[in-house]
């Protein structure tokens, strides 16, 4: 029997864009399976991750029983590396012969530099291209794309820093104000908060003045508010030689938020000793209970907070604030961070089956497994409806209205590399901290720093 | 009475002409090295050589190779010929780094040998516990370094660090915050150098103090001497080369030290602490300046080295 089923030429142009086009949304929501070409052979992968931190290793570990399940024949073996070790001594691992299959690269570091520069590292576009990847992070996936068009790393969570945590016993017994919206308005605002505190024996603000990068993020809220869009887009790009520098670290803008940094350290906000102290140790003393605020991130409510609050030594449930703005009338924001980034190196002996579990984890499958459910952090990818947030804590979701209600600014620190940024500017504000040097001092040295980077590269 | 020996050729040729003689001299072993001795000797050094050239020679020549070059950790290396050394002489980071290290090696270094000297002494005389003491001090030696650091970092905090709450007790304030001040940050690192170290300079210096002949000591008892005359008349300066050593290595050691001072303070406040070791692991690690490190490197071990060779000749003249 013949069969009489006849389909048209217009016909199947028709059924083609529909199945193209169903193809597309559905690439967004699943995985395609992996090709035959990766083949049944058995093969294991090396994974690092920070030891510390957003949850990395409960995320890696339930995004690889998903991958492996789906995979029999992969086995996956972890890395865990320091977070010291990632921004430095790293890239003489992930750049050996040695190289794991999956490394981990702060975008911001030396060696995420090294590696994009020397071109040690696989091209992402494939993945992204096939899941739409680039649309589904949104705006920040701009800042990945390199000079040649090519992607080499890909964030996995966003996390916001600049976070003020606030211990709502210790504010009520000093009689201390914390403004109704969460914005200080003003630093002698701030300031004058952290006397209230400190008359009633409490710390105002505590800080891991000690690392080297708590002194410099305060920067990354307030300075925002006292340049213009067009000053902040310089600031964070004119380190590349092919940018015109049309902003001098020496305006005014900078330096008053300098001012307003050493201002802050001088009218007593912070802890005795705090560039003494590491954040973990600025963290134990707000969850003892010895200071008013903390400021900190939004991997602390499902870590430190959640477990002190199990061993009883945190005995309240912290609220919210954000820095004061440098210039009347603007808002100083959360800072958003998407800086640790995971990329293949081209040393890594299972390169295609790395790609296929990069492409896992960013799926969104995956982000839901790992980011969302196992580490209880905001998954990079915007495709995720936020009604899935089911395991995030609520402290996190409290940040999240936040940022819906007030946005949220890129930290420079966090934009350009390290060397340039962050591992430069951070000892200079200790020093302004500690009253031995000046905005102007600070400003000028960093103008030249600007200068030598520009022309001698990093 | 004088002997005479014959040299062993004159036997030799003395017993050829003589014919048998049984009671002849027998031929003595040639002492010293003959000409297939020294090839043997010669072949068997090689391997310790090769070691020498792969693992000594070949990192320091390629460090100062590194030295004259920029480089970032990846890729080839570009070279710049003095511009590291002329970046490291004109930098003013580099100087301060330079000086506080050769303060905090030197400090360490005296206090080391000092209360070592004093504690072996203690002990050779018997005080009340020197049994117990030996342990105690021998303790924070064999304490890995890092949770050394980390112990003392957490101690000095102001009011919840031991110390503290010690100096409370007596009345002496419960609130210094020695480690967030780039004025002080440098003295608990300093007692926490000198208290990790102190241990094995004792244990050394003690063996050299037990051996000195009892006689001695007995002798000086007898013409009069007390203890404090038989320590600096006798003890002293019969220990004085093994001080010298050990004095030279806690030099070395300690200017090449690096755990204690990046557990306590990671080099800052405001850099205050960055001893040349850690100034190098910054430049290297954070700024990407592999270059410039190596030179620092080089600049610290031909220091070292002048040290090292001024102790030891110290030190022999010492014995002589």
């Amino acid at each position: 029997m013949k069969s009489s089923f006849r389909v048209s030429g217009k016909s199947v142009v028709a059924l083609s864009a529909i199945s193209s086009a169903f193809a597309l949304v559905l690439s967004g929501l699943s995985i395609t399976p992996a090709s035959a070409a990766l083949g049944t052979a058995p093969v294991t992968l090396t994974v690092q991750h920070e030891t510390t931190g957003d949850r990395p290793e409960e995320e890696w570990h339930a995004v690889a029983a998903a991958f492996t399940k789906k995979y029999p024949n992969v086995t996956i073996k972890y890395s865990p590396i320091t977070n010291e070790a990632k921004g430095g001594p790293n890239l003489q691992v992930i750049s050996s012969d040695g190289a794991p299959d999956i490394a981990l690269l702060p975008l911001n570091s030396n060696v995420y530099t090294q590696m994009v520069k020397n071109k040690a590292l696989v091209p992402l576009n494939g993945i992204f291209a096939a899941d739409n990847t680039v649309a589904r992070i949104g705006p920040p996936a701009a800042a990945l794309k390199q000079a040649d068009g090519k992607y080499y790393a890909t964030p996995h969570v966003v996390v916001y820093y600049n976070v003020l945590w606030t211990n709502p016993d210790a504010i009520a017994k000093s009689k201390a104000i914390v403004p109704a919206s969460g914005h200080f308005t003003s630093v002698a605002q701030l300031v004058a908060f952290g006397k209230a505190c400190s008359k009633a024996g409490y710390a105002g603000l505590a800080i891991g003045g000690k690392t080297n990068f708590q002194a410099s993020w305060m920067f990354d809220s307030m300075m925002p508010t006292a340049v213009s869009a067009k000053d902040l887009n310089n600031y964070i790009n004119s380190y590349k030689p092919d940018v015109a520098v049309t902003a001098k670290w020496t305006n005014p803008g900078i330096l008053k938020t300098l001012d307003a940094l050493g201002a802050i350290a001088k009218g007593g906000v912070y802890q005795n000793g705090y560039l003494g102290m590491d954040l973990d140790q600025a963290t134990a003393y707000f969850t003892a209970g010895k200071s008013c605020m903390l400021l900190g991130g939004t991997w602390m409510p499902g870590g430190a907070f959640e477990s002190d609050t199990k061993k009883g030594t945190m005995k309240f449930t912290p609220g919210l604030a954000v820095l004061p703005s440098v210039v009347a009338g603007k808002k100083a924001t959360y800072t958003p961070y998407y800086g640790d980034a995971f990329g293949v190196p081209i040393k890594s002996k299972n390169q295609e089956w790395a790609l296929e579990l990069l492409r896992y984890f960013m799926s969104d499958e995956g982000q839901k497994i790992g980011a969302l459910d196992a580490a209880g952090n905001l998954p990079v990818v915007t495709t995720i409806p936020q009604s899935s947030y089911t395991k995030v804590p609520q402290g996190v979701k409290d940040v999240l209205a936040l940022v819906a209600a007030y946005g949220s600014q890129s930290g420079w620190t966090s934009e350009v590399p390290g060397a340039y940024g962050q591992t430069f500017i951070n000892p200079l504000i200790q020093k302004l901290q500690e009253g031995k040097t000046t905005s102007a001092e600070i400003a000028k040295a960093q103008q030249a720093k600007l200068e030598d980077v520009r022309k001698n590269g990093l | 009475m004088s002997v005479k020996y014959e040299s062993p050729s004159k036997e030799v040729s003395t017993s050829s002409t003589q014919g048998r003689n049984l009671f002849s001299r027998k031929k003595k072993p040639q002492i010293g090295l003959n000409a297939i001795n020294i090839k043997s000797a010669r072949i068997t050094l090689i391997p310790v050589f090769v070691l020498l050239f792969v693992f000594l020679a070949l990192p320091m020549i390629n460090s100062v190779k590194l030295s004259f070059s920029r480089w970032g950790g990846l890729g080839p290396l570009e070279p710049v010929g003095f511009d590291n050394y002329k970046f490291l002489f004109s930098d003013t980071q580099m100087r301060y780094s330079s000086r506080i290290t050769i303060f905090y090696a030197f400090t360490v270094a005296f206090f080391v040998v000092a209360i070592g000297t004093l504690l072996a002494a203690a002990v050779s005389a018997n005080v009340r516990g020197h049994k117990a003491m030996k342990l105690i001090w021998f303790f924070p030696g064999i304490a890995p370094p890092t949770a050394v650091a980390i112990f003392w970092s957490s101690g000095f905090q102001p009011e919840s660090g031991v110390v503290n709450i010690l100096l409370g007790k007596i009345g002496l304030g419960s609130d210094h915050a020695w480690l967030a001040s780039s004025d002080t940050a440098l003295l608990p690192v300093i007692f926490v150098g000198v208290w990790s170290a102190v241990g094995f300079a004792f244990l050394v210096i003690l063996g050299a103090v037990e051996q000195i002949p009892v006689s001695l000591r007995e002798a000086a008892l007898v013409d009069g001497a007390n203890m404090r005359q038989q320590f600096t008349k006798i003890t002293l300066p019969l220990i004085r080369p093994i001080l010298m050593t050990i004095f030279t290595l806690e030099i070395i050691w300690t200017f090449n030290g690096f755990t204690v001072v990046w557990a306590m303070t990671t080099g800052g406040p405001s850099d205050s602490t960055s001893i040349l070791p850690i100034l190098a692991y910054k430049e290297a690690f954070r700024y990407g300046r592999f270059g410039t490190a190596a030179a620092m490197a080089v600049i610290t071990g031909i220091f070292l080295m002048v040290v090292g060779t001024i102790g030891i000749r110290l030190s022999r003249s010492e014995q002589q």
